[in-house]
């Protein structure tokens, strides 16, 4: 059974244009998902995707406008406030900013025991051994215990954030692009370490990144979000090497490699995100889709599936896939 | 002869902690009408060597140099900088909305700098925006220069402040990060007005990014900045396929790309030095995995090796 089921998931947000007439922005229209225990989904997508609007509507920060997430056979969406405290221990997360998610005021001990308090009996000398147990699991030593976020360096104030978010091993974590504010040798100390703690933990992670390439280190699955929905989902290898949809095969275009060999692509991407007020008429990719026909204009493709098991929101996915191979 | 050539670059600031080195000892050559990258991560030193070169380092910090020449030159003994910044060395940043002027139309930005550089009247002040705006890619110019910055997609902000880099005149532009706010496909668009602009304009471009595979797309030549100095210097593409420092090979290591899924990336363990009592030796020596006892003692000069690679390190 999947550990986690989105299902027509909606969250529309009312914005004022002039001064009378009000307009929705689908921040995220008709998302549907599934994850996997043990698996790692990575949602990708660029500014104003709505990658973030959905982790929070399936953490229930913000209120979805509609549509269910089933996790562990229960929909959050219709759980009141105290068993959605009970259950939220079984879900944790971890954002961008470590500086900006962790409390300047509390010293590491309290920030890494502060779920087990609230979720726990575990007090004292027991509280304070599964701290040091976590900080460990890390790679912080009991060293850190006193200290705040500002002492740290941004790789062992996100280890912090880790720790604390594994401390109730949760069987959910929502990773909101978490080595995005990191240098490259510190994300890929982080990225080393969520590797080795899914598999010494088994943790099910929902990996959220505008780096296809950092997605593609973690995730067994991708699913690419365009303007609030999903254009395209497959297993990592599919979508890397044989992507289908227009959108994803100008991202993987776009993602400069570190290598001065590789031959210009012939993809690119016009123009830039369109507002989420005002979507294009049809696909909402069609403005800057290169093979964009009268059909795209005016008709939203479905998500459809293929034989496969991945899915495509794009009237003609093959024909732009054999397309592409034949400008190589 | 070079269009800009920089010794012994050495920029430090006082602090209430005590003097802190930014940059020690950077020596840079940019040939004209390249694209220079200057790459490295937080805290290196890049931003502060384009400052110093534009002459913006602030009071509390002091820069030396045994030369610091644009084209003949000398810009140490500079005093008036207004002579020279934008009128020769224009700089762009990394957040084109913090950038721009919110109160004024990009029409008006545009014109302020096109009058302050060269004495045109206002017909031909506009005909120069509209071209300008054209040169960067922004075709309907004739709208875009009646609308003010927070209208604008952060894309065609940092196309407008191109725009304004240029509309000096300068022959050489500095762009620190220029493209690290915006999305991947954004991004990709604006490294490419940058080459187009080099190859139409025969523009000079130093780009400062701490992204190598920006760096690999764009640039001719690179130089790998560590703890305030050059770890190693070469061609993009010598860099690339023969990297030699050992901070080079761990940065490219470090990255995850298609293919590393499953196998544990090559961290650089600990982190940067600091600036204030920096150790004597190598400043990498701490982190390197091949460190050896020279290391802990010495500081390395940079050392030209063959096809004008030099390399900072005792291995070499």
């Amino acid at each position: 059974m999947a550990l986690l089921e989105v299902r027509s998931l909606v969250k529309h947000y009312p914005v004022r244009v002039g001064l009378f007439s009000r307009r929705q922005a689908k921040a995220v229209d008709d998302v549907n998902l599934t994850v996997n225990p043990g698996e790692t989904i990575g949602i990708v997508g660029e500014s104003g995707s709505g990658k973030t609007t959905l982790a929070r509507c399936i953490l229930r920060m913000i209120e979805p406008t509609s549509g269910e997430v089933i996790f562990d056979g229960v929909d959050l969406l219709k759980l009141g406030q105290s068993s959605l405290r009970t259950k939220r221990r079984e879900l944790a997360v971890v954002y961008q900013n470590p500086y900006l998610s962790l409390s300047p005021r509390l010293a590491v001990r309290d920030l890494v025991s502060e779920p087990l308090v609230t979720h726990t009996s575990l007090r004292g000398d027991a509280l304070n051994d599964r701290v040091v147990e976590n900080l460990e699991a890390v790679g912080l030593s009991a060293d850190y215990l006193n200290k705040r976020s500002r002492q740290l360096s941004g790789g062992q104030a996100q280890r912090v954030a880790i720790a604390r978010a594994l401390v109730l091993r949760p069987k959910l974590i929502v990773l909101d692009e978490p080595t995005s504010a990191l240098d490259v040798s510190v994300q890929a100390q982080v990225l080393n370490l969520l590797v080795k703690l899914r598999t010494e933990l088994g943790f099910t992670y929902l990996f959220i990144s505008h780096n296809l390439d950092v997605v593609q280190h973690l995730a067994d699955r991708i699913a690419v979000m365009y303007l609030g929905k999903v254009v395209e989902v497959g297993t990592t290898d599919q979508v890397f090497s044989q992507a289908t949809h227009p959108y994803t095969m100008a991202l993987l275009a776009a993602t400069p490699e570190p290598h001065p060999d590789r031959k210009a692509s012939l993809v690119t991407v016009q123009g830039s995100v369109p507002s989420l007020t005002a979507p294009p008429t049809g696909c909402h990719y069609h403005p800057r889709c290169q093979w964009a026909v009268e059909r795209c204009r005016h008709e939203m493709p479905a998500l459809r599936l293929d034989e496969d098991r991945r899915a495509v929101r794009c009237h003609f996915p093959r024909e732009y896939f054999q397309a592409s191979k034949k400008f190589e | 002869m070079s269009l800009l050539e920089v010794r012994d670059l050495s920029i430090s600031f006082s602090t209430s902690h005590g003097l802190f080195r930014a940059v020690n000892g950077v020596n840079l050559t940019i040939e004209r009408g390249e694209i220079f990258g200057l790459v490295g991560e937080t805290g290196c030193g890049k931003t502060v060597t384009g400052l110093a070169l534009m002459g913006l380092i602030s009071s509390t910090g002091r820069v030396t140099a045994s030369r610091l020449s644009l084209d003949g030159l000398n810009l140490l003994s500079t005093r008036n900088w207004q002579n020279v910044r934008g009128r020769r060395i224009s700089m762009i940043f990394q957040d084109p909305a913090a950038c721009l002027n919110p109160t004024f139309t990009i029409g008006q930005q545009l014109s302020h700098v096109i009058r302050y550089h060269f004495h045109l009247d206002s017909a031909a002040t506009h005909h120069r925006a509209v071209e300008l705006l054209n040169d960067v890619g922004l075709s309907d110019a004739a709208h875009t220069l009646r609308t003010y910055p927070h209208q604008l997609s952060g894309g065609m902000q940092q196309r407008v402040m191109i725009a304004l880099a240029l509309a000096s005149g300068a022959e050489l532009l500095i762009a620190d990060e220029p493209t690290t706010a915006l999305d991947v496909t954004i991004q990709s668009q604006i490294l490419r007005l940058l080459k187009s602009l080099r190859d139409k304009h025969t523009l000079t471009i130093i780009l400062i990014t701490h992204d190598l595979g920006v760096v690999a797309h764009t640039c001719d030549r690179v130089a790998v900045l560590y703890a305030g100095s050059v770890a190693e210097t070469s061609s993009t593409v010598d860099l690339f396929r023969n990297p030699k420092h050992p901070y080079t090979q761990g940065l490219l290591g470090a990255m995850p790309r298609h293919g590393t899924r499953g196998k544990p990336l090559l961290a650089i363990e600990g982190s940067l030095p600091s600036g204030i009592n920096p150790s004597v030796g190598c400043p990498f020596a701490a982190r390197c995995p091949l460190v050896m006892k020279i290391c802990r003692t010495d500081n390395p000069t940079l050392t030209p090796t063959e096809n004008a690679h030099a390399i900072a390190c005792h291995l070499y």
